[in-house]
């Protein structure tokens, strides 16, 4: 794939939740919205690259709504799904390609799609499968291809986990903690296939930190960019994998380092310390380290006394070498 | 998730085969027992847990490099008192737990007279790939 085509993935990809969105808001049920726009990326990631569409969330829109339609009416005998098209058709904006003023996206429904992908009913693996393609934009086979099993195999589990939550409303407020859980498992999973899973992470979790004020969803972030920071020297020349304290730290990417720092102190700094914060503070006494002995160990996690990473005591403590 | 693979086997050391062989079934009783198996593998499939399923000839030969510029060595037939891997299941499931459950049930397929045959599986985690995170 060549770097235009890249990039013209990434952002045709970052315009599904709002489609999706966009469609639910039109009265189409999640699930049937999802499939709909699944099958629009792909018939946009054919046909784009020799006929780009000037208005291309108009033009997702417009093919996801018509396959929407066409799956409702394939289903048309049963009463309900009839009565949910009529309803629907009632304000649908006519077949024109241009986008009419319901196109435009809403920041909360984006954020509601997270949620709902994260839904606590489903199991960590499902909830990632539904988050990378619904809110990540990701093909079923890519996303099969990165977790390395059968694209039937991963069809089958994204169809089940949104059989699982089809009785869920897509604006009822819900718990962010399993929407960070569900990024940070698709952050370690690493890469495989040719979907850079950690890259993805922390794009979603950099879009959700811009919709969402939350020292943890921050704490998540900076904890994510620290741990990349490092990632080019975590392997040596054969592919194995090299300690921490091993590490040539020349190759750590201190641009990362530093914007992971920058976000993890102003986390802190609103005192409403999680997990991911406390990992963050972690990973950044080792980063802000040129070398293993000048590692602030007084302050690392071994010194928590039994009292955990959450107490006060330590909080006040890992705010001092941060912010340095 | 985790990958876990199901390995069978025609033959195994004497303690571990305490049904009677496949080459002693009739026709019809191997029907069943590969009916089985891929019923199981339907199942599978339906919740999103079937990576692969492969089963292998009884024949064959060991094999290894004859030095440079050589043919390869070969020894074979496999000897009576060889264990000989039958085939294999690669599933994707959420835990340990999970992929115990599958295995008893894919153990219990129907041998001799349709009686479960109870067999030994061999069950093996895949070896993790090194994760994003290492402290």
């Amino acid at each position: 794939m060549t770097d235009p085509d890249l990039l013209a993935e990434a952002e045709l990809r970052e315009l599904v939740p709002a489609v999706i969105g966009i469609l639910v808001s039109r009265g189409a049920d999640f699930a049937t919205a999802e499939d709909a726009v699944q099958d629009a990326l792909i018939e946009a990631l054919r046909s784009w690259p020799s006929d780009p569409p000037r208005d291309r969330r108009g033009w997702l829109v417009t093919v996801a709504w018509r396959k929407f339609l066409d799956t409702v009416r394939s289903e048309g005998s049963r009463m309900k799904r009839e009565e949910r098209v009529m309803a629907a058709s009632l304000v649908e904006p006519g077949s024109s390609a241009e986008p009419g003023t319901d196109n435009v996206p809403n920041a909360d429904d984006a954020l509601d799609l997270y949620i709902l992908c994260a839904h606590p009913d489903l199991s960590p693996a499902s909830a990632v499968a539904l988050t990378l393609r619904a809110v990540g934009g990701l093909t079923t086979k890519q996303i099969a291809e990165a977790y390395m099993v059968p694209e039937a195999t991963m069809a089958q589990r994204i169809s089940r986990a949104k059989s699982r939550i089809a009785g869920s409303r897509l604006n009822r407020p819900g718990d962010l903690s399993s929407v960070l859980t569900t990024l940070y498992l698709v952050f370690n999973e690493g890469h495989s296939g040719d979907v850079d899973l950690v890259a993805e992470a922390i794009r979603l979790t950099r879009t959700l930190t811009s919709m969402i004020d939350s020292a943890e969803m921050d704490g998540l972030l900076a904890l994510m960019l620290l741990h990349h920071a490092r990632r080019d020297a975590r392997f040596g020349p054969d592919g194995r994998l090299v300690a921490l304290a091993d590490q040539d730290r020349t190759r750590w990417d201190r641009k990362l380092i530093a914007e992971g720092i920058e976000i993890l102190q102003a986390a802190l700094a609103r005192d409403e310390l999680g997990q991911y914060q406390a990992q963050a503070a972690i990973a950044a006494l080792h980063a802000d380290a040129q070398n293993v002995e000048d590692t602030d160990c007084d302050r690392d996690a071994d010194d928590g006394g039994g009292h955990g990473l959450g107490g006060p005591p330590r909080r006040a403590r890992l705010i001092t070498p941060v912010g340095r | 998730m985790a990958k876990y693979l199901m390995l069978k086997h025609y033959r195994m050391p004497e303690q571990y085969m305490d049904y009677t062989p496949m080459d002693q079934w009739s026709p019809d009783e191997v029907d069943a027992h590969v009916g089985y198996m891929n019923a199981f593998a339907d199942r599978l499939k339906d919740s999103g847990e079937f990576v692969d399923s492969q089963a292998l000839s009884p024949e064959g030969a060991f094999v290894r490099s004859g030095g440079p510029g050589k043919p390869p060595v070969t020894d074979g037939p496999f000897p009576e008192t060889k264990d000989l891997i039958a085939g294999w299941m690669v599933i994707d499931v959420e835990n340990y737990d999970r992929a115990l459950e599958l295995a008893g049930e894919l153990s219990a397929a129907p041998g001799k007279g349709g009686e479960p045959i109870n067999e030994w599986l061999e069950l093996r985690p895949f070896l993790d790939h090194a994760p994003s995170v290492d402290e």
